[in-house]
């Protein structure tokens, strides 16, 4: 581009400032504002969720009025006076004990606050239903109907833990009980579904259905003295549970909460820093690990963790051979010319489709076309019950191979291309054939490559939520795509997915405000994992161009 | 052990995967593009009958219907017996063995009879099932829908109709030859008969009707003037202008569509218009849907949302006043005079038949005529569609004829998808996008131009917001920006790039669209503020010593600018609010409103621009960086040497050379913009308003897609049209990925010089 053109002086004066500094000002303002907006998300994020797990101080506001609340505050919002007068302020308390009176947060006006504090012996207990309880102990009955000495500290924490421990029992019991009853419940679902298939009307049908109920019969009393057992251990249990309860008072009201939905007590205004971060870090493990409750809005994502991990491990198995043969194709096989570029035109394509076109072509064709296929050729009994003409993992996990795909190929013809050209000539003129090059030498050192595209897509698909939507992510699973009965793998099964648990718990969520937090600690989990992810991918190929560097390509 | 495979013959089978493979990726392509297609493509397909079955002779019969299922067909004749064929099932629908003299049959197998001494029976003929075994046998019933009517016996009475609500309520209406008509209410609470009946008297009566939700009444007089009354009052509604002479005429599905036939075989929709009287109580005159309105006048006008139109301007008063039936579509015509017309059971379609025997299948809402056929040689004289519209029953020349109608997807054409329809209950040809509504009754209106403009618009925004920082951004970083800056910059930005959509959306709708409800005024201050800021930053740079000058390193301007920035969103958000307080009253929303007619939303264009630019951004960068570093040193290093500055080689040599590169980036934001669906989903509050107001919503395609397709049952015309939708988004990416490699390649060769 020629400059001479140019009718300010190329040298600047030196008193002058540089021809272009506001342009170069600008750009950089660009540069600034992209990387603040970045910065931002992440701070958002981070700070809402560990704002999550970290024990906040349980308030105790008494307003003007004389009304006590005692609850986390969450909030802080201006109101405008009326014309143009100075702004009062209101502060939003996180109350809890939705047992009482359905609401789970309060605004009150600062003006009207008389005193707050934080006395120590204030409670905070997650409970298993309604969610959180705010209060004071003012008492406890144990399970035989005495009282409990709750003033003594060592005798509560003594109640507490024998509290967790018959939990800890009632849930070991149950897995038990669904355990020992497998057999039998896998039985009466065969049954169950050869009753309602249309050959059950026929006389061998009949014959069947007679010879199954017997063997149910058989096996239900073969199994009932162990059923019974375990059931008399649990019934129990639960009488103990629920007759041994907390007395909390909190203001005016006054209630109880059995100790069968006690979670956790805690005294979050006793705690120091190092209490606090024992207990952040066990909330933060808790939510790893446990299921979902009360619609979702509390308890933690270890369903969705699960269903996300299991479907791009599925999507990786289908997406890599696919990716890697087409990459191979368009680096070594094809000849320049009309094929080659059209496999390139259609990569390029692939990669600029909407996602949730993709869900469309997976809900039309893997889903009614193979998966109604699949039914009437193997599960004709059961239907009209569709079992894989519905969504399900499988379906999930192969429309997101076919999005993914050209994120493999790009990357593992990357990784082909860097390969030098001297090392396959090598090979060939040693006597190998294409396939023995290709599968000794120039596939393992284009590993990196590929495994940079695995890990792009992996990454890819974990945030992608649109396609699921149509392919079969729910909002609760009955069940885990995995589990003790045979096939262990249930491909057909819906599943719960990361990505849409964010979108359903704060677009969809009976009571948003209260479901915000669990979505920025889901957004969080989401969040690692994918740049974790970017991050290791960018490493292997950054050492990938570092260990072709000077090699004759 | 001999391997099962020789080297050599493994080099040919892994040849033949590998190239398999690579062709499989051209037939996922071809495979997603046809599927999708394949889904859409009945909607295109139109109706198409079978064969024309003559059931035998029916001398006699007043109605005819059939059962859900196509397997019978009753006909109710002259002495009050319901025949069920086949088979021998009979019952009657009147005590005695009186003798009817007219009979009318109305949507759900509702039927009214006449007979001669004047009494009406109104009731349906149902069908239902039984099982013995694997056997299914249909039996059929009458249910009477009320007690019979004894009409005033003085009169002759020649002609009956009858409709019900779903609640149970009947109305009849039964006229004389001489033009006297009589209107009865059936309370079903109560179980009576309104009496005595209401009547009017008219210059003769040809045929009444009365609609579904028992709102109206239309009635063809003696001059084959169509009339239309208001039930229960009988007061006569206004009807706009109505072509020729009037010879057929019914009510669709929920009674708000009026079908009336002229004598010239024309086929006209009428519906009921809304209008409002406008009154101008303010001082200046006033335009308002190209009337012009002096202060104190007032006009009726159809009520085409003149509410929202002079919300904000209170001296203008809106009072309800009467609406006006209007002819809002002419269908193609029939080759004769319309005899008789039959309505849909459950959407908006009519069968009818003409004087020369042929019988046309219509749509109300898209204005087709699906099929036109001759069914007999004599005139028409009762028609009949099957209750799941898939069959019909007509009765010509004392004969009965039969046939099954394949009609899918009636309610779609070109026009209906891509032009303004009029549809029942507005005021004027609207596109809208409304696919479900709570009952049988709606009226489904399947626009996709709401969807399509809300495509544009979401993209719009993001390209607004997210192209010239982009592309500023790879300008720097690229050409301006430290080495180490552009090595710290790039996997960053990648980072960016993998931020799931679901999160930008989770973000946009429930942290930044309240935050920016809230302080609105702060954030158009500061954007705004912030180049002006920059600016005044470089005069007082000016005034530095250039010793200083030279002494800040290079990049240093990003550490500046950030901390610039931040003291100024600091700085803005504490004089805003006061600001805000002396400008507009403290409310700049209800000054957006009252001044400019502005409707703010919380989830709103600004939102989703930021969000969609957002995601967008990191898609232009790379391209465009990598397209500006891919510049040839050489070239950079020969225009410094010549005295350019960093800035005027950036600009005069690096952005031309690197253009098919900025290009192709800028495409490619365009097409993962158009087809983003999680954040529009959650930040754009889906509404498919036509309005490219930054302040309000929209429902793009993708959302659309995502949030029905759930719901539509499959096969049916919701899913099909989604999937259309599918099909548009996917030729539209293809388009513009295609055009980017194109115009890309183009521009590559025309700087290949360099």
């Amino acid at each position: 581009m020629p400059v001479s053109d140019s009718p300010q002086p190329l040298v600047s004066d030196r008193k002058g400032l540089a021809p272009g500094l506001s342009g170069i000002w600008g750009t950089a303002l660009a540069t600034v504002l992209i990387l603040l907006m970045l910065g931002l998300l992440l701070w958002i994020v981070a700070v809402n969720a560990f704002g999550w797990f970290w024990p906040v101080p349980v308030w105790q506001v008494e307003e003007r009025n004389g009304t006590v609340h005692i609850g986390a505050e969450v909030g802080r919002e201006a109101i405008p006076g009326p014309d143009g007068a100075e702004p009062f302020y209101r502060l939003q308390f996180k109350v809890g004990n939705r047992d009482l009176d359905g609401r789970d947060f309060v605004w009150i006006d600062e003006a009207e606050i008389r005193s707050k504090g934080r006395p120590g012996d204030l409670v905070r207990i997650v409970r298993s239903e309604y969610g959180d309880a705010f209060g004071r102990i003012a008492g406890a009955t144990s399970s035989d109907g005495g009282a409990v000495e709750v003033g003594e500290p060592d005798v509560l924490a003594e109640f507490l833990a024998a509290g967790k421990n018959a939990r800890a029992e009632r849930a070991r019991l149950e897995t038990r009980l669904s355990d020992a009853r497998r057999p039998l419940t896998n039985l009466e679902e065969a049954l169950d579904l050869l009753e309602r298939s249309a050959n059950a009307k026929t006389a061998s049908g009949q014959e069947r259905v007679v010879a199954l109920s017997a063997e149910v019969e058989k096996l239900a009393i073969e199994l009932r003295p162990t059923l019974d057992e375990i059931q008399g251990g649990l019934d129990a249990l639960a009488g103990d549970l629920a007759a041994a309860h907390l007395k909390l008072v909190a203001g005016d009201a006054r209630f109880e909460v059995p100790l069968s939905n006690v979670i956790e007590v805690s005294w979050p205004n006793r705690m120091g820093f190092a209490g606090k971060l024992a207990a952040a870090v066990r909330h933060g493990v808790l939510f790893l690990v446990t299921e979902p409750r009360e619609a979702n809005t509390e308890g933690g994502i270890a369903p969705a963790l699960f269903g996300t991990v299991l479907l791009v491990l599925l999507m990786s198995v289908a997406v890599v051979p696919l990716g890697v043969i087409t990459a191979v194709y368009m680096t070594e096989y094809a000849r320049h010319g009309f094929l080659l570029r059209l496999a390139n035109q259609a990569v390029n394509n692939l990669a600029g489709v909407p996602s949730i076109v993709f869900g469309m072509f997976g809900l039309a064709f893997f889903i009614y076309g193979v998966g109604g296929s699949i039914d009437r050729a193997f599960f004709a009994d059961r239907l009209p019950t569709p079992t894989f003409g519905t969504g399900g993992l499988l379906w999930a996990s192969l429309t997101l191979a076919l999005l993914t795909v050209p994120v493999v190929v790009v990357a593992t013809r990357e990784g082909l291309l860097a390969v030098p050209r001297s090392w396959r000539e090598g090979s060939l003129a040693l006597g190998a054939t294409r396939w023995q090059t290709l599968r000794r030498i120039i596939i393992p050192a284009a590993m990196p490559g590929i495994l940079t595209g695995l890990i792009l897509a992996v990454s890819r698909a974990a945030g992608e939520v649109a396609p699921l939507m149509l392919t079969g992510a729910v909002k609760l699973a009955p069940s885990l795509p995995v589990d003790g009965s045979a096939p262990f793998l249930h491909l057909q099964r819906k599943f719960m997915h990361l990505g849409f648990h964010i979108y359903d718990v704060s677009m969809q969520s009976p009571n948003v405000e209260a479901a915000k937090p669990m979505a920025f600690a889901t957004t969080l989990v989401l969040l690692l994992l994918v740049v974790l992810m970017n991050l290791g991918a960018i490493v292997i190929r950054r050492r990938l161009r570092r260990a072709y560097r000077g090699q004759s390509v | 052990m001999k391997p099962l495979l020789t080297e050599p013959q493994k080099d040919r089978l892994a040849t033949l995967v590998i190239r398999a493979g690579g062709i499989l990726v051209i037939l996922v392509v071809v495979a997603i593009v046809v599927n999708i297609g394949l889904e859409a493509l009945p909607l295109f397909s139109g109706a198409s009958a079978g064969e024309l079955v003559a059931m035998g002779p029916a001398p006699g019969a007043l109605a005819v219907g059939t059962d859900p299922r196509r397997e019978l067909v009753w006909q109710l004749d002259r002495d009050g017996v319901v025949r069920i064929a086949p088979g021998d099932e009979a019952f009657s629908v009147i005590e005695g063995d009186a003798v009817l003299v007219a009979a009318d049959h109305e949507i759900h197998g509702l039927v009214s009879a006449l007979t001669a001494d004047g009494s009406v029976a109104v009731g349906a003929v149902r069908f239902s099932d039984s099982w013995t075994g694997d056997e299914r046998s249909t039996t059929a019933r009458w249910r009477a829908a009320a007690d019979s009517l004894e009409l005033p016996g003085e009169e002759t009475w020649v002609g009956v109709t009858a409709n019900a609500d779903p609640d149970g309520a009947v109305v009849a209406a039964a006229w004389t030859a001489e033009g006297r008509l009589a209107v009865a209410n059936w309370d079903a609470d109560d179980e009576s008969w309104s009496s005595p009946p209401a009547a009017l008297d008219l210059p003769g009566i040809a045929s009444v009707v009365v609609a579904e939700d028992l709102s109206s009444l239309a009635l063809i007089d003696g001059d084959g003037r169509l009339r239309i009354f208001d039930l229960p009052t009988l007061a006569e509604a206004e009807i706009g202008a109505v072509a020729a002479r009037t010879t057929a005429v019914r009510f669709l599905i929920g009674g708000g569509t009026l079908v009336a036939a002229g004598d010239d075989g024309s086929v006209n929709v009428i519906v009921e218009v809304p209008r409002v009287r406008v009154e101008n109580r303010g001082s200046s005159p006033l335009g308002l849907a190209g009337v012009s309105l002096a202060p104190g006048a007032a006009v009726v006008l159809p009520d085409d949302q003149l509410g929202q139109a002079v919300a904000s301007k209170p001296e203008i008063i809106l009072t309800p006043a009467a609406p006006v039936w209007t002819t809002i579509r002419r269908m193609p015509p029939m080759p004769a005079p319309v005899r008789v017309i039959a309505p849909s059971h459950r959407r908006r379609g009519l069968l009818v038949g003409a004087e020369d025997g042929s019988v046309g299948l219509y749509y109300s809402t898209s204005g087709r005529r699906l099929l036109l056929d001759s069914w007999a040689a004599e005139a028409i004289d009762f028609v009949a569609l099957s209750p799941k519209g898939d069959g019909a029953v007509v009765l010509a020349g004392e004969r009965l004829l039969g046939r099954f109608i394949d009609n899918p997807h009636p309610e779609i054409s070109f026009r209906t998808l891509f032009l303004p329809v009029w549809y029942e209950g507005y005021a004027a040809p609207k596109w809208v996008w409304q696919t479900t509504g709570g009952s049988d009754a709606f009226e489904p209106k399947m626009s996709l131009w709401p969807l399509i403009f809300g495509t544009l618009k979401a993209t719009l925004y993001a390209l607004l917001f997210s192209v010239p920082l982009a592309l500023m951004a790879a300008v720097y970083v690229s050409q301006l920006a430290p080495a180490w800056l552009q090595a710290v910059i790039k996997p960053t930005v990648e980072l960016m790039a993998a931020v799931p959509s679901v999160v930008v959306g989770f973000l946009a709708a429930l942290w930044l669209a309240p935050r920016l409800e809230a302080a609105l005024f702060t954030a158009l201050v500061t954007v705004i503020l912030l180049p002006l800021a920059v600016g005044a930053a470089l005069l007082v740079w000016r005034a530095v010593p250039a010793a200083v000058r030279r002494g800040a390193g290079p990049g240093w301007e990003l550490g500046a600018l950030l901390v610039g920035l931040v003291s100024i969103v600091a700085l803005v958000a504490a004089f805003a609010g006061p600001l805000e307080s002396w400008l507009f009253n403290g409310d700049f929303q209800r000054y957006l409103f009252t001044e400019w007619g502005l409707r703010f939303d919380q989830r709103n264009s600004i939102v989703v621009g930021l969000a969609l630019g957002f995601a967008v951004i990191p898609v232009i960068f790379t391209l465009a960086e990598d397209a500006c570093s891919a510049v040839p040193r050489s070239l950079v290093s020969a225009s410094r040497a010549l005295g350019a500055t960093r800035w005027q080689t950036a600009v005069r040599l690096v952005v031309p050379a690197a253009s098919p590169g900025l290009f192709a980036g800028v495409m490619l934001g365009l097409g993962r913009a158009v087809g983003e669906t999680m954040i529009v989903l959650m930040a754009a509050g889906n509404t498919p308003i036509l309005d490219l107001s930054p302040f309000n919503g929209m429902r793009t395609m993708s959302a659309a897609i995502a949030v029905e397709i759930p719901e539509a049952p499959v096969g049916g015309t919701l899913f099909r049209v989604l999937f259309l939708t599918g099909a548009l988004l996917f030729v539209f990416t293809f388009l513009i990925t295609t055009a980017a490699d194109l115009v890309g390649s183009f521009l590559r060769k025309k700087y290949a010089r360099f």
